[in-house]
Parts: C-alpha cells; sequence; structure tokens
C-alpha cells in the first residue's frame, strides 16, 4: 500500500484513539472532578461505583494515544514528550495518583482516609484534564522546535491565551460529559442534585467552546486555513453546533441517555475539527522557517505502518467487542454489593 | 552540574524497577486465579470459590499498582530518551503497539468482569474473564520481553538516515520479533513471574497455618502452590542454563561481565562469592576452576570469552552487575531448598507442625522478588554501554531538549509517589490478608459506610438515596 495513503491512515488512527480517550476517558475524569460535589459517603461511592468497571479500560486509551504515535510517527513521539515534559510528568503523577485513589478511597472506613482520597481523585481528575488540554493545544497552536524536533523553548512557552481557553474548554467538556455519564446511572434524589449541575455546566461548556472557536478564528490563522480553502468542510463545525443544541435539548428534556450521546457527539465533531485544522502537521513549529513535525517527515516506514495497520485490523475488533460486553454487563443503575469501590 | 544523563539513567531504573514488583506477581497471581477457579468449577467445592474471590480481590489491588506504575514506562522513552525513541520507533514501536491493542487492553477490559462481575454474569462467563485476563497479563508480559530482547539483540532491522536523523528501519516483522534472544528470555521471565505467585500463595498460606486460621484454606493452597513450584523450579533451572549460554553467544561481554571473567583462559572458573573490581580488572573470591567453561560450553577445558578480548569502551559496568546476578542465583538456591523441604515435610505430613518451615516461607516471598529485580538489572546493565547493542550508545539516546534541573524534579516526584504507595500497598495487602478468604456474613463489612449509624437519617441508609 502506498505510503502517502498509510499515513493518512495512521493520523486518522491516533485521532480516533484520541477521541475514543476523550469520549471514554473522559466521562470518568468528569466523574472525578465532580466527585467533591457528592453530598454523602453513599453518594461519593455511587459516583465511583459508576465508573468502578470501566475507568481502567478507558484509560488504556490514552495509553494507546501514547503508543500509537511511537509505532507510527516515532519522531512525533519523542518530540511531544520530550518538549512537554514536565506536563508530561505532572499528567503522570496525576494518573498513578488516581489510579491509587480509586483503588484505595473505600478500603478503610475512616474518615480522614476517605475525604483525602476523595481529595485526591478530585483533584488528579483535574490535574489530568488540565494537562491534557495544554498538551493538545500546545501540539495544534505550535511550540518553538527545530527542524529536528529538538524543543528551543522553556516553560512558559506551552501557556497562551489559545491555550488557556483549550484547557478550560477540555476541563467544561469532560465536566459536561461526566454529569451526563453520572444522570445514566443514578436515580432519584442523586440524580435530581445532578440535573441542577448539569444544565450550567452545559452553559459553561458551550460559552468556552465558542470563546475556543473565536480566538481559533482570529489568534490561529493556519488552523482555519483549510476551511477557508474547503468550505464545505465547515458542515462539521455546523453538526458540532447542531450536537451542542441537541445536548441541550435533551438536557432540558431530562433525557440522560440522549444528552450522553448528544455530549459524546460534540466531542467527536471537536476532534474532527482539530484533525482537519491541524492536518498535515502534528506539531507546529512556531519558529520561523520550520515546518515541525508533519505526518510526512514524522512517519514510521512502509512497511511498519502496514503492519501496525494489519494490527489495527486484526486487535481492534476485539477491542470493541469486549468493551461492548463489558459495558453491556455494567449497563443500567449502579447497584452498590460487596465488591463494588 | 546536574547531569540529565545520569539522573535520567537514575530515574529510569527506579520507575522501571518499582513497577518489576507488581507485574510478576499479577502474572503469577492471575495463574492461580485460574487453577482455583477452574477447580471450583469442576469440583463446586465452596472452600474453591472463596479462595478464588480471595485471591482476585489481592490481584484487583496488585494490578493496580502495576497499572499505575507502568504508565509512566510509556511515557518515559519519549519524555527521558527522545533520541532513543526516534531511533529504535520504526522497529520498536510496532512491538508496543502490538502490546497495546493486543494485550493490554484484553487484560484491562476483563478486568471489570473479574473484579465485579460476580453478580452480573454466569460461573463459566466468570471463569473465561479470568481466563482472559491471564492470558491478557501473560500476552502483554510477552510482548515487552520480546521488545527488550530486540536491545539485547536487534535483528530484522536495516539503519537509515545520518546523523540526527540516523534510525532503524524495520525489514523482516518476525525477525525482529523472534530475535535470537526472544524466547529464551521470555521463558525465563514467566517462569521467574509464576515462581513469585507461587510464593506468594506460601507466605500467605504458612502465616494462616501458623496462625491456626483458615486451616483448610491454607492447606489447599500449600498443595496446589507445591506442585506448581517444583514445577517452575526444575524449569526454571533448566532456562537459566539457556539463557546464559544465549548471552554467552550473542552478548559475550555481558556473559563476561556477569561472570567477572577478565581473562579468556582454560577452565575458566565459576565464582561462589566475591568481588569484582573493573577498575583492577581482577575478580577476587572463592572460585571453582572449570564450571563455567562446563556450564557455557559442556565441556571443562574450553575457555570462556573474557573481556580482555572486549575493547574497554565496551564494558558493561561489570562491579554491580557481578553482585545482583550472584544475588539472583543465592535467591534461586533459596527457593530450590525451600520448596524440597516442604515437599519432604509435606510427604511426612509434618508440615502444620514445622513452625521454623512456615516461618521461613512467609518471608520467602522476599526471595523470587529480589530474584527479578536484580535479574532485570543483570541483563540491562549488561547491556550497557549500548542502549540498543552494538547499535546505539545510551549517552546518544537521552533526550536532546531536557535540563538536569527538570530531571531533578520528577526523579523527586516518583521517590515520593512509590514510597507512599509502598507502604500504602504493604498496608492494604496486609488488611486484605488479615480479613482472609471466609465468608464472614456477621463479620465487621470493611466496606460498611462510616456514615451509616452514626448519622443514621433513612436517606443515608437506603442505597440509592429515593427519600428526598
Amino acid at each position: 500500500m502506498n505510503l502517502i495513503f498509510l499515513q493518512y491512515f495512521w493520523y486518522c488512527i491516533i485521532y480516533v484513539a484520541l477521541f475514543a480517550f476523550a469520549a471514554l476517558d473522559g466521562f470518568d475524569l468528569g466523574v472525578g472532578i465532580l466527585h467533591l460535589t457528592a453530598r454523602n459517603d453513599n453518594e461519593r461511592r455511587l459516583y465511583l461505583n459508576a465508573i468502578g468497571p470501566v475507568w481502567d479500560g478507558n484509560s488504556v486509551w490514552l495509553i494507546i494515544v501514547g503508543g500509537g504515535l511511537f509505532a507510527g510517527f516515532p519522531l512525533a513521539f519523542a518530540t511531544i514528550f520530550s518538549s512537554f515534559y514536565n506536563l508530561t510528568m505532572i499528567l503522570i503523577g496525576g494518573i498513578i495518583f488516581r489510579a491509587v485513589a480509586i483503588e484505595f478511597r473505600s478500603k478503610r472506613p475512616s474518615k480522614l482516609w476517605r475525604t483525602t482520597w476523595d481529595c485526591l481523585f478530585s483533584f488528579s481528575s483535574l490535574v489530568i484534564s488540565i494537562c491534557v488540554g495544554f498538551i493538545l493545544a500546545g501540539l495544534i497552536s505550535g511550540i518553538p522546535i527545530d527542524q529536528y524536533g529538538v524543543f528551543k523553548g522553556s516553560f512558559s512557552s506551552f501557556f497562551n491565551f489559545f491555550t488557556i481557553i483549550f484547557a478550560v474548554t477540555v476541563v467544561a467538556l469532560f465536566v459536561m460529559h461526566g454529569t451526563t455519564f453520572l444522570m445514566m446511572k443514578t436515580e432519584g434524589d442523586v440524580r435530581k442534585n445532578l440535573q441542577r449541575w448539569a444544565l450550567p455546566c452545559c452553559a459553561f461548556f458551550i460559552l468556552s467552546l465558542s470563546l475556543l472557536t473565536l480566538s481559533a478564528w482570529f489568534l490561529q490563522p493556519h488552523l482555519v486555513s483549510i476551511f477557508r480553502a474547503h468550505p464545505w468542510l465547515l458542515t462539521f463545525a455546523g453538526l458540532e453546533a447542531l450536537a451542542s443544541l441537541g445536548l441541550i435539548r435533551s438536557l432540558y428534556h431530562n433525557q440522560a441517555g440522549r444528552a450522553f450521546l448528544w455530549s459524546s457527539a460534540t466531542i467527536l465533531f471537536l476532534f474532527v475539527l482539530c484533525a482537519l485544522g491541524n492536518f498535515p502537521s502534528i506539531i507546529r513549529s512556531t519558529l520561523n522557517n520550520v515546518d515541525g513535525i508533519t505526518i510526512y517527515n514524522a512517519s514510521s516506514s512502509q512497511k511498519t505502518l502496514s503492519i501496525l495497520l494489519i494490527i489495527v485490523a486484526i486487535g481492534i475488533p476485539f477491542v470493541l467487542a469486549y468493551t461492548f460486553w463489558l459495558y453491556k454487563t455494567f449497563r443500567g443503575k449502579v447497584v452498590i454489593d460487596s465488591h463494588s469501590y | 552540574m546536574l547531569d540529565p544523563l545520569i539522573l535520567s539513567r537514575v530515574q529510569f531504573a527506579l520507575h522501571i524497577g518499582f513497577h518489576y514488583i507488581f507485574p510478576p506477581m499479577t502474572i503469577g497471581v492471575s495463574l492461580f486465579l485460574v487453577i482455583l477457579e477452574g477447580m471450583y468449577l469442576f469440583t463446586k467445592n465452596k472452600i474453591y470459590e472463596n479462595l478464588t474471590r480471595f485471591w482476585v480481590k489481592i490481584f484487583g489491588l496488585i494490578f493496580a499498582l502495576g497499572v499505575a506504575t507502568g504508565i509512566v514506562n510509556v511515557f518515559a522513552f519519549g519524555t527521558n530518551w527522545a533520541e532513543f525513541s526516534h531511533f529504535v520507533g520504526d522497529v520498536f514501536g510496532a512491538l508496543l503497539g502490538a502490546e497495546g491493542v493486543f494485550a493490554f487492553t484484553m487484560e484491562s477490559g476483563f478486568l471489570g468482569i473479574l473484579l465485579f462481575g460476580w453478580d452480573r454474569v454466569g460461573p463459566k462467563m466468570h471463569f473465561f474473564s479470568t481466563c482472559m485476563v491471564a492470558f491478557g497479563a501473560h500476552f502483554s508480559a510477552t510482548w515487552i520481553v520480546f521488545a527488550n530482547s530486540w536491545m539485547q539483540t536487534p535483528s530484522g532491522y536495516q539503519i537509515v538516515g545520518e546523523g540526527l536523523d540516523r534510525h532503524c528501519v524495520l525489514t523482516e516483522f518476525w525477525k525482529a520479533v523472534f530475535n535470537p534472544s526472544s524466547l529464551t528470555r521470555l521463558g525465563h521471565v514467566l517462569l521467574g513471574c509464576w515462581l513469585t505467585g507461587v510464593f506468594l500463595v506460601l507466605s500467605v498460606a504458612a502465616y494462616y497455618i501458623l496462625k491456626k486460621r483458615h486451616l483448610e484454606y491454607g492447606r489447599k493452597l500449600i498443595k496446589i502452590a507445591l506442585i506448581v513450584g517444583a514445577v517452575c523450579i526444575l524449569l526454571q533451572t533448566w532456562s537459566a542454563d539457556s539463557s546464559g549460554r544465549a548471552a554467552a553467544t550473542f552478548q559475550p561481554a555481558k556473559l563476561a561481565a556477569l561472570e567477572g571473567v577478565y581473562k579468556t583462559e582454560a577452565y575458566s572458573p565459576f565464582y561462589l562469592f566475591g568481588w569484582s573490581s573493573a577498575k583492577n580488572k581482577k575478580t577476587y573470591g572463592v572460585k571453582i576452576p572449570g564450571i563455567l567453561s562446563l556450564l557455557v560450553h559442556h565441556k571443562l577445558s574450553e575457555p570462556v570469552l573474557g573481556l580482555d578480548q572486549i575493547p574497554e569502551e565496551d564494558w558493561p559496568v561489570v562491579t554491580p552487575m557481578f553482585q545482583t546476578y550472584r544475588w539472583m542465583i543465592y535467591m534461586w538456591g533459596w527457593m530450590f531448598i525451600m520448596l524440597i523441604w516442604a515437599w519432604v515435610q509435606n510427604y511426612r505430613k509434618k508440615l502444620e507442625n514445622s513452625k521454623w518451615l512456615l516461618r521461613i516461607l512467609m518471608f520467602t516471598i522476599l526471595a523470587p522478588l529480589s530474584a527479578n529485580i536484580t535479574g532485570w538489572f543483570s541483563a540491562e546493565l549488561g547491556r550497557q554501554p549500548w542502549v540498543v547493542y552494538g547499535l546505539m550508545r545510551t549517552k546518544d539516546a537521552l533526550s536532546q531538549s531536557i535540563t538536569g534541573g527538570q530531571v531533578l524534579g520528577s526523579l523527586i516526584m516518583f521517590v515520593c509517589i512509590f514510597s507512599l504507595l509502598l507502604v500504602l500497598f504493604l498496608f492494604l495487602l496486609n488488611q486484605k490478608i488479615q480479613y482472609g478468604p471466609e465468608d464472614k456474613e456477621h463479620a465487621v463489612d470493611p466496606y460498611r459506610d462510616p456514615y451509616q449509624g452514626r448519622e443514621g437519617s433513612s436517606e443515608r441508609k437506603s442505597p440509592k438515596g429515593t427519600a428526598t
């Protein structure tokens, strides 16, 4: 198969994995951020056990994104993580604490023990979301790297108006996604309480998304150039707006399942827009006369990409099958039993 | 001032070493889960069911730690070893990609059912999930060991590019997967994992029998663990021998360093213990001449290639390797003796009264754990000064943009996190072991709601909060 096709394909795979991460791990990160808003221990356990059987499988998608970059675009992998060294380390610290907090939280009845882990769980979920937001924002808005992908900036290079708005949007997105998920998994009083949160969360998300779109349009001209060249691609922006409206409507009518689907759709179209705007670059360089890392100069060889295609073709149906089975097994409202967290 | 290279190497050794405490236990325990749950389905004996549930809880704890610490490793290649990632990505990435897609997702997906699915799926489906988790754990280890073996004995590749763009390109996938050391090393690692499981089980069972608690459970565990242990330790002996000889063939510098051989001479000696000084180019200690030649070449007089035949710039770090390697062998000896002792006492039906045997067995879990770590150190230190044997030196593998300060910062973070995790892990593991495998309908539920009863409103008691 020809190299260009494989490079396109693998670019799509990375974004699909990113989408899977945001749509799946996104809601459990959101639940984590919301965790402290639960009003009592029972409610916290309901929140925790709503994501209990699935959070581990979900967070694998972040590893798949990392592994996928390593395999398909080694130079991009090397550049991203060495450039974003500090953010990556904070991200890793967050992931470790989060995994441990979920596992340890309910293991002892002491109030102090549980409150400590509750705070850590919530805080680390927030930290992970923020770090992911800044890294993604840095990739699409550009960082100072030379032609070999060696980072020439400092920690402050990652922070500007655009990246901050982006990170806020990511957090808002996850919180909103997590709320709709929890509404789906709970009932009665707990759900009523969540309902009160849902619309403001959603409104805040749409506000930050609009701000993000505006700042991309005016501050990041490279992101919109493809839309200027091919205006029909703006359909996806339309779909994004449609999904947001659908989300508001279903929340207004109190349909949690539908709201969750609309919320997933907003994530999908947001990533489609990012993927299109950033194409064919993976990491833009803000230095003059440097192309940055693109799918053409960073990719693995044709041979490796073909093998990866085969691996994905064999593996992904299995992954989808047992992910589907897992969610099917644990469908319905959360019930706390002796095996719960 | 602060050397990012040294700090990065320390950091990598730290997080890989700390991570490597857990996967061997999960792999070992997963084997026991399959056996115990299989026995339950076969005999319908309640004891096996309780034992499975008990070990599933312990498995969950260890697995969580394994995942939490393992995530670091994926990113570490990019953060600290960007030049390495670029150099090997074309080959290495395919192997790690296969691990992620085939094995890790399977393991994490079915884990949910294994831990929480008891009342949601039938016993056969649950057993199927257990098998899939066990298979995923083994399969994951397989790809990781293959990738690491490729760094030891690269094959199926070709080098292209110049200067900073120099990197490997995959030419034959299966040749890279089944490189010369893949299978030998995989066997050695998996047997090490199973032995870790065996001695974890033996340790818990010995504790119960000593304390005269859960006696029925302890006896069943000991019986199974002794059989699995005997098979594994014999296979490990054979695997160790072939690993050593594979090293002699493909990485002679490594073997020479492990054994402290500086001179190539007939009747190469094996050191029982001693001190190898790379500075003086001499090994001091108690040696038996000819044994090393016998082990490596199956012939007493045949010389083993010494470090004198290898340029000094290509020498691995001999002094620590000599010790870590010997420690691994001592641990093997300790496990071997414990298994023989336990088998003999069991045969004479005196196992439950041999207080000292049980006491020592309780602590023997330290033997496989430290053997795993020291073995890993021996293998990786033996690859130095190369990061990919013969192709890329470790000093060239470092990321160019990171500074010593950054790495020091993350290193301190890891030291703090890992110390905390280790303490918590031991604390919770102990708690689970103390709680034991038995059904306790009237016992205090450790998962009880601490607010329940004290604040006691009907709203808080109802599990779904239906009251308003």
